[in-house]
């Protein structure tokens, strides 16, 4: 599955942008921040817009998560 | 999964799922909330299921996992019933001895009984048990008989029986008059639930929304998601019956994604109620359509508004209030919101009548409240506690006192931002308007033995409330910085007389400038501190000496080691 294919699976509407970025995060293990011009263009909201709701969310991250190393 | 269209279907249901129970005998029930999960009750479940087949007894016997019984200090708990027998501490290697010697032999395994640590007594039945039998369980008493992850568990125990009966027999304007008649307040601010309704009930705008939410004031809501985790039908039920009074035809419940067991119980929750027709168009058959949604957005917690911008897609700010939510919430429509443990209170209250309701609790407070009990308390926990409760009997009777001869320095009202309140102040009532100067009813009592430093903990909770400020508002983001400033430099030694003043201004100020509750909860700490505690503040600035032996104070500052600002997944 890709983003965009979960993209087509939602509605254009604002109130599916947190479901849609769970569903990016459970897919990458992250939100790549490759992916926001096209979250944004698809729910029609600058990319200022998803990038300010993501970032408030703690759960949300737009890094992978380090290796572990030990 | 069958449809129900007919509220006789509901009944017919029920009467077959009963008469499939009445053939098992004895039943092994097992908690399993999350902290069981935690302490293994899974390992238990295991063991119980493979001895029970080796013995051949597992069509006689089942072992049922349920929602959370409460007494987190003795998980993983085992209860046997009919008889009620409760084991604790129960780990793999005592499954045998009990399938042994209580299942087959009627006899009590004595290793295993509960053991109450003031009086020495030891009780083997779960109702004798000081800690549930002080309690007033209204809500959380199904806990224990139901399979949060199976509907069929609850419409046996008659549940979504209130929802026929609001659908079919009561109209709208009936429910609300029941529930005002119950006088139900909300759990988390004391406004009349009844009058709420009415109001977005009359409220212009179309379509109207009900939304569901943990605990709005306190960081943490362990009382609320317990309710999720162990009874989520309940608080679907209280919400479609709402729903159905206030006129709304969409909703939402909005669940923390750092608690996944209440996240999956809810959304299956969800999906067996809509599978069986009591979510979605024409519920039960009637003309009444309603969908109930999962939210998981972060947002302010302490705030409606902030979670109905989350629900919405924006960047979950809180906004000023009026216009009230429930005039213009979501989307400007009007939307009637409550914490969950308000929802979960309308089940019974149209099962069995606000006469039945209104006998429980005080004059002006109705009810029971579900709390957290934790700290340095000997049975650290769930309790459901009825109105008017002295906090000195729920601490002692319930709680069984503090634990290890410990002695009692304050208890904070609230995990979060509470108030602390002195040995002085415990008989007051669990009620709201008792506890409104002290920061409003609470869903969690901490008790902080001699051990505590009032100044430090403080800190503490400043410094997260610090790094969880949204900086919506100036005199919440910079009020809880400045005031863990000032704090930081009384714990290290370097606070000058005048820091008292300054942390009382500041109290001041984010009591009554900040935009929402989570701002105006982050001065109690501070407020409640300073007026009941200040000898100890003054022996960290004046004598540079901290009375609990907690702060290690020096003249040099010490570097931080904390990072500082909000605490942010790379940005």
């Amino acid at each position: 599955m890709t983003v965009e294919e979960i993209l087509k699976e939602h509605g254009s509407s604002q109130k599916e942008l947190i479901p849609i970025l769970r569903r990016i995060q459970s897919l990458c293990g992250h939100i790549p921040r490759a992916s926001i011009p096209a979250v944004a263009k698809h729910l029609r909201l600058t990319q200022s817009h998803v990038y300010g709701v993501l970032t408030f969310d703690e759960s949300l991250i737009l890094e992978p998560e380090a290796e572990d190393r030990s | 999964m069958r449809k129900l269209t007919h509220p006789d279907h509901l009944l017919e249901w029920r009467t077959r799922i009963l008469e499939k129970k009445r053939g098992s005998g004895q039943i092994v029930v097992l908690p399993s909330g999350s902290c069981a999960r935690a302490k293994g009750s899974a390992d238990v479940f295991e063991a119980f299921e493979k001895e029970l087949e080796k013995r051949g007894l597992d069509e006689k016997v089942a072992v049922e996992e349920t929602g959370c019984l409460g007494l987190c200090e003795t998980e993983p708990t085992v209860v046997i019933f009919p008889r009620g027998i409760l084991y604790k501490k129960v780990g793999p290697k005592d499954v045998p001895a009990i399938v042994e010697k209580s299942i087959l032999g009627g006899k009590i395994v004595s290793s295993l009984t509960f053991r109450d640590g003031a009086s020495g007594r030891c009780y083997s039945r779960l109702a004798e048990i000081p800690f549930y039998r002080r309690q007033h369980r209204l809500l959380s008493d199904n806990h224990v008989r139901l399979n949060p992850e199976r509907i069929e568990d609850y419409v046996a125990l008659d549940g979504y029986a209130a929802l026929a009966r609001a659908l079919f027999d009561m109209t709208a304007e009936g429910v609300i008059a029941e529930t005002s008649a119950s006088s139900l307040r909300e759990r988390d601010g004391g406004f009349p639930a009844g009058k709420k309704w009415a109001i977005t009930r009359e409220a212009q705008g179309h379509p109207k929304y009900v939304v569901g939410f943990a605990d709005r004031r306190g960081p943490s809501s362990s009382p609320s998601l317990s309710l999720l985790e162990s009874d989520p039908h309940g608080v679907l039920e209280g919400m479609i019956i709402g729903a159905y009074a206030v006129g709304a035809s969409e909703g939402y419940i909005s669940v923390d994604t750092a608690n996944p067991l209440a996240l999956r119980r809810v959304a299956l929750a969800l999906d067996a109620a809509r599978g069986h027709g009591l979510l979605g168009q024409n519920i039960l058959g009637s003309e009444f359509h309603f969908d109930l949604h999962l939210a998981q957005g972060a947002h302010v917690r302490g705030d409606e508004t902030s979670l109905l911008a989350s629900i919405e897609g924006r960047r979950p700010y809180p906004r000023p209030v009026p216009p009230l939510p429930c005039l213009e919430g979501l989307w400007g429509k009007p939307t009637n919101g409550h914490d969950v443990e308000t929802w979960a209170n309308i089940p019974w209250i149209i099962n069995r009548g606000s006469e039945a309701f209104v006998q429980t609790g005080t004059r002006k407070s109705k009810g029971t409240k579900l709390l957290s009990l934790s700290g340095s308390i000997r049975f650290a926990g769930f309790v459901e506690a009825a109105m008017g409760a002295g906090l000195g009997e729920i601490i002692g009777d319930i709680g069984g006192g503090l634990k290890d001869r410990r002695t009692f320095k304050a208890v904070r009202l609230g995990s979060g931002c509470g108030t602390f309140l002195p040995g002085s102040k415990l008989r007051l009532a669990l009620d709201f308007e008792t506890l409104s100067e002290f920061g409003g009813l609470p869903s969690e009592l901490v008790v902080e033995d001699e051990g505590t430093c009032i100044v430090d903990t403080t800190r503490l909770l400043l410094d997260s409330a610090s790094r969880e400020s949204c900086g919506k508002c100036s005199p919440c983001r910079i009020g809880t910085r400045q005031a863990s400033d000032v704090l930081n430099r009384i714990v290290t030694g370097d606070g000058v007389p005048q820091d008292l003043q300054t942390l009382g201004d500041l109290a001041e100020i984010m009591r009554t400038a900040s935009l929402c509750a989570f701002g105006r909860s982050a001065a109690n700490p501070v407020a409640s501190g300073l007026r009941y505690f200040r000898k100890e503040y003054e022996a960290h600035i004046k004598n540079k000496s901290c009375p609990a032996g907690v702060c290690r104070l020096s003249s040099k500052p010490r570097p931080l080691t904390r990072p500082r600002g909000r605490k942010k997944a790379a940005a």
